[in-house]
């Protein structure tokens, strides 16, 4: 088996190609699915391909893509808002975060999320991460900040759109533990009452 | 031990047959003079009658049936469940949460806020007539 590079996913082919479609159509449609990590990772490889397709645009492209989708206004989707996200962006379009199980099997479990999009988890992860560290005024983490370039660097006003969404988490901060912190983005702000928040 | 002797001697007088033929009583009823001895020391002839439950019951066997609780102790020992020491603490939340995965309490945050229309993407993605393709999947 060690030469076949994909998963069987326990179907057989026909089953596991329409499986595949269902799901790489529903990334594309709400831009983020929940499923497991196996099947995450498979869908992952068609979504790559779709909108490599996609970034060729050409008719032959056009053809293969609308050979593979199910419904043809997600086409439209792919060719236009997809393509012109990605313009600059060489390969790497989606992402696969693992999570906490959510079935009953406990199964391995993943988000699959197109990069820069509006459901773009990461992102929002980062934002809240450093909307703690301002919040309590604590210094943001290499690794937060590793994060933060990666999430901002292709993505359109991407560190407005950031510095708007930590704003929302301190607010959400303020709102949950006593608005005693300035909002704005100053770090030195006292910690002890912020290890006392938490 | 009659049945073994009479088999012996069959045995011995099968190859020559007229010579011994008259001599088997003789030794026969020497040997079967001594035949008590051999019977109790060695024990190897099971009486037909027992011979069915000779290997089930009558040979070395518990006396009782194991209960389910020890069978079960038995064959699940050594496969107790793995503690799960990879942890760390969230970012966003500070509370513990398993090394490499997102913390579910911020998940459902996030979708939260998302589902409120705050947050990631705006600008760079103006949801792409979201309620349309709702309506294209609900019609199919």
């Amino acid at each position: 088996m060690s030469h076949i590079h994909h998963r069987m996913l326990g179907r057989k082919s026909s089953h596991r190609v329409a499986m595949l479609r269902n799901l790489v159509q529903s990334l594309i449609e709400h831009e983020s699915i929940r499923t497991t990590y196996p099947r995450a990772k498979e869908a992952q490889k068609v979504a790559e391909n779709l909108i490599t397709l996609a970034r060729k645009n050409t008719e032959a492209s056009k053809n293969e893509a609308k050979k593979y989708l199910y419904t043809h206004e997600l086409n439209d989707k792919l060719f236009g808002q997809i393509r012109e996200r990605y313009a600059n962006r060489d390969g790497g379009y989606t992402r696969v975060l693992h999570i906490e199980p959510y079935n009953g099997d406990a199964a391995p479990s993943a988000i699959l999320e197109l990069v820069d999009g509006p459901k773009d988890m990461r992102f929002a992860m980062t934002a809240k991460a450093v909307a703690r560290n301002t919040y309590e005024g604590t210094p943001v983490h290499p690794i937060t900040k590793k994060n933060i370039e990666k999430v901002t660097r292709f993505r359109t006003n991407g560190k407005e759109e950031f510095q708007q969404t930590v704003k929302y988490f301190v607010a959400g901060f303020e709102k949950k533990y006593g608005g005693v912190e300035s909002s704005d983005s100053s770090t030195d702000v006292k910690p002890g009452i912020a290890t006392s928040a938490t | 031990m009659a049945s073994i002797l009479l088999r012996r001697g069959a045995f011995t007088a099968a190859p020559a047959v007229t010579p011994l033929f008259w001599r088997a009583p003789a030794a026969s009823s020497i040997l079967s003079f001594l035949a008590p001895t051999f019977a109790i020391g060695l024990r190897i002839n099971v009486p037909p009658i027992i011979s069915d439950i000779w290997e089930s019951i009558l040979k070395a066997v518990p006396k009782k049936k194991q209960s389910h609780s020890r069978k079960r102790m038995r064959q699940l020992a050594g496969k107790a469940l793995q503690d799960i020491t990879a942890l760390n603490e969230c970012p966003g939340c500070g509370s513990l949460k398993r090394s490499h995965h997102l913390c579910p309490t911020c998940v459902n945050e996030i979708k939260q806020m998302w589902k409120e229309g705050v947050g990631a993407g705006g600008s760079s993605t103006p949801a792409l007539s979201e309620p349309g393709m709702g309506d294209a999947r609900s019609s199919s």
